[in-house]
């Protein structure tokens, strides 16, 4: 008897947990930051600031006008160079997932692109446009565009050729193909690639700001690291994550559960 | 519309190299209101015939002519049901239905409320918001029906649609099907390695022979329609039918 009751309560106890799946997340975060805390205890602010002194200081940051100025910076450079390199790899990803003579064509320029580090490019791009926006945007585009290409080639090679051949039987022209047949099927690798194409991007964007720029969220560190304080580090870091995070569930995560709907539908 | 097919030959490359002959002068008529099954043995070329017919295959050699003049078979207004539903899951099943009719040209205004008129015709007008993913394999089926009848088509050609489905289900969609297609009297290509279903459902019925395929005979089949399954005549028919494939009718009945 005490033994059933018992396993009863821990079954309880486990669904608390599978019901309420943001008390999981609040967990995570809570034990990050506790570790963070426990862990800061033991060095001087100036190596490692614990989380209290940091969340202050982004506080401050953001109330003090200047994460705007430098958060819509990066923010800036990081979406245009994204954009484009979307663009371009998904054109160019269909075309070399159809056509094997363009696989081929195009294979070499995407292993070179995969293999030239990020601050290799920044440095390139600096030197060929000088100070300006174009630098940053063009390194984005450039370490983004073989990574998402190889992904859609993947994606147009996974696309499934019956139903293709039942819309060529409907008479569907090559609009409609795209549009409704071609493109949802991609989705799944269109938001794999925006997630881990704007994570990239922002660490590849810090990069060009810390070498050559005047503003943006890279600057600001390279400005903390200069004035060493640790905190500001910390700070500017956590405050362009949060933004990041705020993207991902509030933008990625709500466009991805309306954009798969269909697959929740229960079979009868 | 009358569809005839003239003397087609069709080869695939083989991957191993070399090339496989599927088809080998083949011949065949549907009549303007006729319903024509192709009898075969699993992977003897069926499909590609109706592919042929869809204008999705170009034949090798021979020629599909409509009321008699050579066309390019890939403008004939085509329903096709195929052996899967083939259904685009991200889409309602309304506008699955919906879809065909806009790939045929219907403006998209008009495609919806048309589309929720042939799925009435197959009993599923309640589940037109429904995500195809949600219905049964057998609802699925009858959707992949609605869409291929919604186009009014010139011709439909349906490749083993009933196969993947429990027998008591293919049942109700062949009657289903037969109640249909005696209002709207379009000719039929119906592939089937079902030798029973063909002579129930039929007006004639080809058997076509091993790789590389060729019409052996045609079975005509006087029955009037609401036909029985259990038919002995049907039976009789049936057993015609695989004797000329070359099974016995000891191994029929095992």
């Amino acid at each position: 008897m005490k033994s059933s009751s018992s396993s009863i309560e821990g079954a309880k106890r486990a669904s608390v947990w599978r019901r309420w799946p943001l008390l999981v997340y609040l967990a995570s975060v809570a034990a990050m930051l506790v570790g963070w805390h426990a862990i800061a205890s033991f060095f001087p602010p100036s190596l490692l600031p614990g989380p209290l002194p940091v969340f202050r200081r982004v506080g401050e940051i953001f109330a003090s006008g200047r994460f705007a100025v430098h958060m819509g910076a990066t923010l800036l450079r990081v979406v245009a160079g994204f954009v484009t390199a979307f663009l371009v790899s998904i054109a160019l990803g269909i075309v070399m997932g159809t056509n094997r003579v363009a696989e081929r064509f195009f294979e070499p320029e995407i292993v070179v692109g995969l293999t030239i580090p990020s601050l290799a490019w920044s440095v390139i791009a600096l030197m060929w446009f000088g100070i300006s926006e174009l630098a940053p945007i063009f390194t984005v585009f450039i370490i983004l565009q073989p990574l998402i290409t190889v992904n859609m080639v993947q994606g147009t090679k996974a696309l499934d050729q019956e139903v293709i051949e039942m819309a060529k039987a409907f008479r569907a022209h090559r609009g409609m193909m795209i549009r409704d047949v071609v493109i949802p099927q991609l989705v799944p690798y269109l938001l794999a690639s925006t997630r881990f194409g704007l994570s990239l991007a922002w660490k590849v964007v810090v990069i060009a700001e810390l070498l050559g720029l005047s503003n943006g969220i890279g600057y600001m560190i390279h400005y903390s690291f200069g004035i060493l304080s640790m905190v500001d580090v910390f700070a500017w870091t956590i405050a362009f994550t949060l933004v990041m995070l705020a993207i991902e569930y509030g933008l990625l995560k709500p466009l991805e559960a309306r954009v798969t709907a269909w697959r929740r539908a229960v079979a009868l | 519309m009358q569809i005839s097919l003239r003397g087609i030959h069709k080869e695939f490359p083989r991957q191993a190299g070399g090339r496989l002959s599927v088809l080998r002068d083949v011949s065949l008529t549907v009549g303007a209101q006729e319903f024509c099954c192709v009898v075969g043995a699993s992977g003897c070329g069926k499909s590609t015939i109706l592919n042929i017919v869809a204008g999705l295959t170009a034949p090798d050699a021979g020629q599909v002519l409509v009321d008699g003049s050579g066309l390019d078979s890939s403008r004939l207004r085509v329903g096709y049901v195929f052996q899967k539903p083939r259904l685009l899951n991200w889409k309602t099943v309304r506008d699955n239905v919906a879809f065909a009719l806009r790939a045929g040209g219907t403006p998209a205004a008009e495609a919806r409320p048309q589309a929720l008129r042939y799925l009435a015709m197959v009993g599923l007008e309640q589940f037109a918001d429904e995500f195809p993913l949600a219905l049964s394999g057998g609802m699925q089926q009858r959707v992949a029906i609605a869409r291929a009848l919604a186009i009014e088509p010139d011709l439909l050609l349906m490749d083993e649609p009933f196969s993947h489905l429990d027998e008591m289900t293919a049942r109700s969609l062949r009657a289903e099907l037969l109640r249909i297609w005696e209002r709207a009297r379009k000719p039929v290509m119906f592939v089937t390695h079902n030798a029973l279903e063909a002579v129930y459902l039929a007006d004639k019925v080809l058997v076509l022979s091993g790789r590389p395929a060729t019409i052996l005979k045609s079975v005509h089949v006087e029955l009037p329609r609401h036909r029985e399954m259990e038919d002995p005549r049907l039976l009789e028919l049936q057993r015609e039918i695989l004797h000329t494939l070359g099974i016995t009718a000891s191994a029929v009945r095992h």
